[in-house]
């Protein structure tokens, strides 16, 4: 290892720790949408709620990410006669996604995740620079507007939009398979 | 500075979609087999309570997880180390390019795929570093997966498939990787 790799390294890691996270943020825009997420799925289910007929509750749940540390969500759970799913806060700092909750059935697991309303599956564009010389980076074309979708079945992940049919035909899924 | 042979590529490498489809057909035949009253369950756990069923199948699952993340991370090391390759093969006059080429000149295809590839990726395309970052996290997890798991990792997060199968994808999709030239 040489010494121009060092301080390379050395100059590497003194960038990243100039730009720290704001963790009271970060953590209240992640419990906002959260929250969001809530209630699009009550709204969707209102009707059976008001009849009686499903019933959901919140829990309490600890979840630790590196960048947040240790922190508190609510987990919902709906109960539709014996059969019962829980939807489970995953994170805010993951791979490719700004936040994802799991819908946990005994039949199966559909995930929920926070993206750009435009996303429709992982993917980012990555330019080979071309020349020795490096490049500009690629300003970002805006900034993103964080939207809940859900995860398609399939071999290939895809977001689709999270509506009160793609919401009810995952919990079916998870719960019957 | 040596000189090394061509790699022969065997074209057997196995694709993400595979691994995905795979991993989603055990799964489900796993929660089919382990339906409380289900054939499978009455003869291979009488007596068992549903507790203890749904514990079993927890265990089951949870490898079937690891031995899935194992596999995409393998398709995605070789699309790396194809890619790497291919550059030297190739002669593009792209940044990349030149920088695998004068990695090879000294180590041939015996390359880091930490150290070297991604830091060449890191250094000369619009890769985002955090997605670089992301990349060495989930293959020292592999590490650990591969080694054994005897020790305790300080591995920064939990990994499981879904978040290592959106990564491979992502990776897939997006890198401009040059495919075995055959």
């Amino acid at each position: 290892m040489s010494k121009k790799s060092f301080e390379k390294f050395v100059n590497q890691q003194i960038a990243s720790s100039d730009k720290p996270i704001n963790r009271d943020a970060e953590l209240a825009e992640w419990q906002s949408n959260l929250e969001l997420l809530y209630q699009i799925i009550e709204s969707f289910l209102q009707e059976f709620i008001s009849q009686g007929r499903i019933k959901r509750r919140y829990q309490s749940m600890q979840i630790h990410e590196d960048l947040l540390g240790e922190y508190t969500v609510r987990s919902m759970e709906i109960e539709i006669g014996s059969t019962s799913v829980r939807l489970e806060p995953i994170g805010t700092y993951l791979i490719g996604v700004k936040g994802r909750v799991d819908m946990i059935g005994s039949r199966g697991t559909a995930r929920l995740v926070l993206v750009d309303k435009d996303s429709t599956g992982p993917k980012i564009i990555v330019k080979v620079n071309p020349s020795s010389e490096r490049a500009v980076r690629s300003p970002p074309v805006r900034a993103p507007e964080w939207t809940w979708k859900i995860v398609t079945n399939g071999t290939r992940i895809r977001y689709q939009e999270l509506t009160a049919d793609s919401f009810y035909s995952s919990l079916m899924d998870v719960s019957r398979g | 500075m040596g000189s090394f042979a061509r790699v022969p590529f065997s074209n057997l490498n196995l694709d993400i979609a595979a691994v995905a489809a795979h991993h989603d057909d055990f799964e489900r035949s796993l929660r089919d087999a382990f339906l409380p009253h289900s054939g499978f369950v009455m003869t291979r756990y009488p007596g068992d309570t549903p507790y203890e069923v749904q514990t079993r199948l927890d265990a089951r699952l949870a490898e079937n997880e690891v031995g899935s993340i194992m596999s995409l991370l393998a398709s995605l090391e070789a699309d790396f180390r194809i890619d790497y390759l291919e550059r030297k093969y190739q002669r593009r006059k792209d940044a990349l390019s030149r920088c695998f080429r004068e990695i090879y000149k000294k180590k041939g295809p015996r390359v880091s795929l930490d150290e070297e590839i991604f830091e060449g990726w890191k250094d000369n395309t619009s890769v985002p570093a955090s997605l670089i970052s992301e990349l060495r996290a989930v293959f020292r997890y592999r590490h650990w997966i591969a080694h054994g798991r005897y020790w305790a990792p300080k591995l920064g997060r939990k990994h499981d498939y879904f978040g290592v199968n959106t990564l491979a994808q992502l990776v897939r999709s997006s890198f401009p990787f040059l495919k075995a030239d055959t």
